[in-house]
C-alpha cells in the first residue's frame, strides 16, 4: 500500500529553489563538489541534472523535505548511477588472430578482474586513503575518524573510533569537513 | 572499471555522505562564514547557481516539449496503423491468395484450413505474406 505523501509541484519546487539563502546555495554547490570529486563528474552538470529532473517530474519531492536535502539527495543518486553504468560496461577486446588484418569484430573482454587490474587499484585506493589520512599529520583523532567512515564505521561505533564525548565528536567532525574542503575536493569559486 | 574501484569508490561514497551531511546541519552562519574564508562572496556564489538553475529551468522545458512531441507522434503513428476491415473479406482474400499462391507457400500454408483459423490467425497470415512481398499491401476493405 502506498502511502499518502503529500509532493511538491513543479511550480513549488521552482519557487523554492528561487527563494534559497546564500547559505543553502553554499551547501548546494558543495555538495555537487563532493559528489562530483567522488565519482569524476561535472559538479555543475551533477547540479543541472538533479534541478532537471525535479523541474520535470522525474524525482519527486514530499512536501515535508527539506528542498537542499532533496536535490543533494537527488545529486547523490545520480553520481550513483552514474559510478554503476561505469561498472556495468562491459570492456571488449578485438577479436584478431596474430598477423591477421581486424575484421573489426570484437569479444567480450573477461569480466574477472585480472591479479594486475586488482593491483593498480588497490595501489590507487591506498594512495587516495594515505592522502585524506595525510591531511591531520598530528591529529589521531581526526585520522581515526576519516580512516572509520572510509572503513565503513557509522555511528556510535564511528564516535567510540575516536575517544571523543558528543560535544568534541561534533568539533572533530566539523574540523575534518572543514580541512577536507581545503584540500579535496576544488570547489570551484564562483 | 575493476571490483577493487568499487571498493574504493564506495569509500569515498561513504566519506562524501558524512560530509554532506554535516553540511546540511551546520548552522547557515558558519556555512557562510566558511565559505567567504576560502572561496569568496556568498552573494556571487548565489547569482551564479541561480543563473545556473534558470538555465536547468530552459533545459526541463525542453526535454518536456520534445517528450510530448514524441508523445504526439507515437500517438499518431498508432491511429495510421488502426483500421476497421471486414474479417469476411478478409479471409476471402486469404482463401484467394492461398489458390494463387507460388507452390512453395502453397505447400506450407495449405496444410491448414482457412475456415479453422482464428480472425487474429487470418489477419496474421496476411501481414507475413505482405511482409514477404507474396501479396500486395491490401486496401482498407480487404478485397
Amino acid at each position: 500500500m502506498k502511502a499518502d505523501v503529500s509532493v511538491r509541484s513543479r511550480d513549488e519546487i521552482a519557487t523554492a529553489i528561487r527563494a534559497l539563502t546564500d547559505a543553502q546555495w553554499i551547501r548546494l554547490r558543495k555538495a555537487s563538489g563532493y559528489f562530483a570529486w567522488v565519482y569524476e563528474l561535472s559538479a555543475e552538470d551533477l547540479l543541472q541534472d538533479a534541478f532537471c529532473r525535479a523541474l520535470v517530474g522525474t524525482r519527486q519531492c514530499p512536501a515535508d523535505v527539506d528542498i537542499v536535502r532533496f536535490l543533494a539527495e537527488a545529486m547523490r543518486s545520480i553520481a550513483n548511477g552514474e559510478g554503476e553504468k561505469l561498472e556495468n560496461q562491459i570492456e571488449t577486446v578485438p577479436v584478431v588472430q596474430p598477423g591477421a588484418v581486424s575484421d573489426g569484430a570484437v569479444d567480450l573482454k573477461d569480466s574477472t578482474d585480472s591479479q594486475e587490474e586488482i593491483m593498480v587499484a588497490a595501489e590507487t585506493d591506498d594512495a587516495t586513503r594515505q592522502a585524506i589520512l595525510g591531511l591531520f599529520p598530528t591529529d589521531h583523532q581526526a585520522r581515526d575518524l576519516a580512516d572509520g567512515i572510509l572503513a565503513g564505521y557509522e555511528g556510535e561505533d564511528l564516535r567510540a573510533l575516536t575517544d571523543l564525548d558528543q560535544k568534541g565528536y561534533a568539533s572533530k567532525r566539523r574540523f575534518m569537513r572543514r580541512t577536507i574542503d581545503k584540500h579535496f575536493p576544488k570547489v570551484e569559486k564562483p | 572499471m575493476t571490483g577493487a574501484d568499487k571498493k574504493g569508490r564506495e569509500a569515498l561514497a561513504r566519506l562524501a555522505d558524512v560530509l554532506v551531511d554535516d553540511l546540511l546541519a551546520a548552522s547557515d552562519q558558519e556555512i557562510v562564514a566558511e565559505f567567504v574564508e576560502a572561496q569568496g562572496d556568498p552573494a556571487k556564489n548565489a547569482e551564479a547557481m541561480r543563473i545556473l538553475f534558470e538555465k536547468s529551468v530552459l533545459k526541463a522545458n525542453k526535454n518536456r516539449l520534445h517528450a510530448a512531441q514524441a508523445g504526439l507522434a507515437a500517438d499518431q503513428a498508432a491511429q495510421v496503423n488502426l483500421k476497421i476491415v471486414s474479417m469476411t473479406n478478409v479471409r476471402a482474400r486469404l482463401k484467394r491468395t492461398l489458390a494463387n499462391c507460388p507452390p512453395e507457400v502453397k505447400v506450407t500454408l495449405a496444410a491448414r484450413n482457412e475456415n479453422e483459423l482464428s480472425d487474429a490467425d487470418v489477419l496474421g497470415m496476411l501481414q507475413d505474406l505482405e511482409e514477404l512481398g507474396i501479396v500486395a499491401p491490401d486496401d482498407e476493405n480487404g478485397t
